[in-house]
C-alpha cells in the first residue's frame, strides 16, 4: 500500500485544500518495506478523496505511508509517531523506516512553522481516505 | 546518560506528539477518558526522567524552533484514474 495525502494550492484561484490518494500492491507483504516503491512500483490507485482537483496544482506538504495492504490502522500510527519523535528536531523532508513502514514528510516553510497541526490535519485526511477503503 | 533515561526522554517527546496530533487531527478536543489515558501516560513517564532530562525538555519546548524547511517544495500535482500506476505528483 502507498497512501499519500498532499495539501496543495491551486495557482488559479488559490484555494487550499487536501488531495490523498490510496495505491495497493495486493498480496505482495513484507517485513522490511520494500525499497522501490513508491517511486518505481507505486502500485495501482485504489481511490483517492480530492479537495482541489489536479492537475497543476502546488503541493505545499505531503505525507507518504508506504506498508502492506493488510495492516491495521493503529500500526500505521504507532510508526508515525514514531517517526515522527526521531525525526522533528532535524531539517524537512524526514523519510524513515519504522517497522513495517516507510514514511516520507515535507512541507514548505509556511507550513513548518506549525508543524504538528500540519501532520495532524495529512494524518487525518489519509486515516479517512484508507479507513473508508479498508478490507 | 544512559540509554535508557534516553529513551524515557524519546518516549516522552514521541507520546507528546501523539497526543498534539492526534488531539488536532480529532478536531482539537478527545474524548476525556482518551486524553486522560494520555495524561496518564505522560506523567508516569515524565516521573522516570532525572531532574536534568526534565529541564531540558521544558528549554526545548520554551525555544521550541521550527524544524528548517525549503521555502517551496517546487512540486506539482498530477491527475490520475483508477488502476493508474504512476504517481501523484511530480517535480516543477
Amino acid at each position: 500500500m502507498y497512501l499519500t495525502s498532499h495539501h496543495v494550492a491551486s495557482p488559479i484561484t488559490g484555494h487550499e485544500g487536501v488531495n490523498s490518494f490510496l495505491y495497493s500492491h495486493g498480496a505482495h507483504t513484507w517485513q522490511t518495506p520494500p525499497t522501490d516503491i513508491p517511486d518505481k512500483n507505486p502500485g495501482a490507485l485504489m481511490a483517492q478523496s480530492i479537495s482541489v482537483r489536479p492537475p497543476g496544482n502546488r503541493v505545499r506538504s505531503y505525507l507518504d505511508i508506504v506498508a502492506p495492504d493488510e495492516i491495521r490502522w493503529d500500526e500505521v500510527r504507532v510508526g508515525l509517531m514514531t517517526f515522527v519523535g526521531e525525526s522533528q528536531r532535524t531539517a524537512l523532508p524526514w523519510i524513515g523506516q519504522c517497522g513495517r513502514c516507510h514514511f516520507r514528510l515535507g512541507m514548505d516553510h509556511g507550513l513548518a512553522q506549525h508543524w504538528q497541526k500540519e501532520v495532524a490535519v495529512l494524518y487525518r485526511a489519509s486515516q479517512a481516505l484508507r479507513l473508508a477503503n479498508a478490507g | 546518560m544512559s540509554t535508557a533515561e534516553t529513551d524515557f526522554l524519546g518516549r516522552y517527546r514521541q507520546l507528546m506528539n501523539e497526543l498534539l496530533i492526534v488531539r488536532e487531527a480529532e478536531g482539537g478536543d478527545l474524548p476525556i477518558e482518551v486524553e486522560s489515558a494520555y495524561v496518564e501516560r505522560l506523567d508516569a513517564l515524565w516521573w522516570q526522567l532525572s531532574v536534568e532530562q526534565q529541564a531540558a525538555y521544558e528549554a526545548e519546548l520554551a525555544s521550541a524552533p521550527a524544524p528548517a524547511s525549503d521555502e517551496e517544495l517546487h512540486l506539482f500535482d498530477c491527475e490520475v484514474n483508477e488502476g493508474d500506476r504512476v504517481l501523484p505528483r511530480k517535480a516543477a
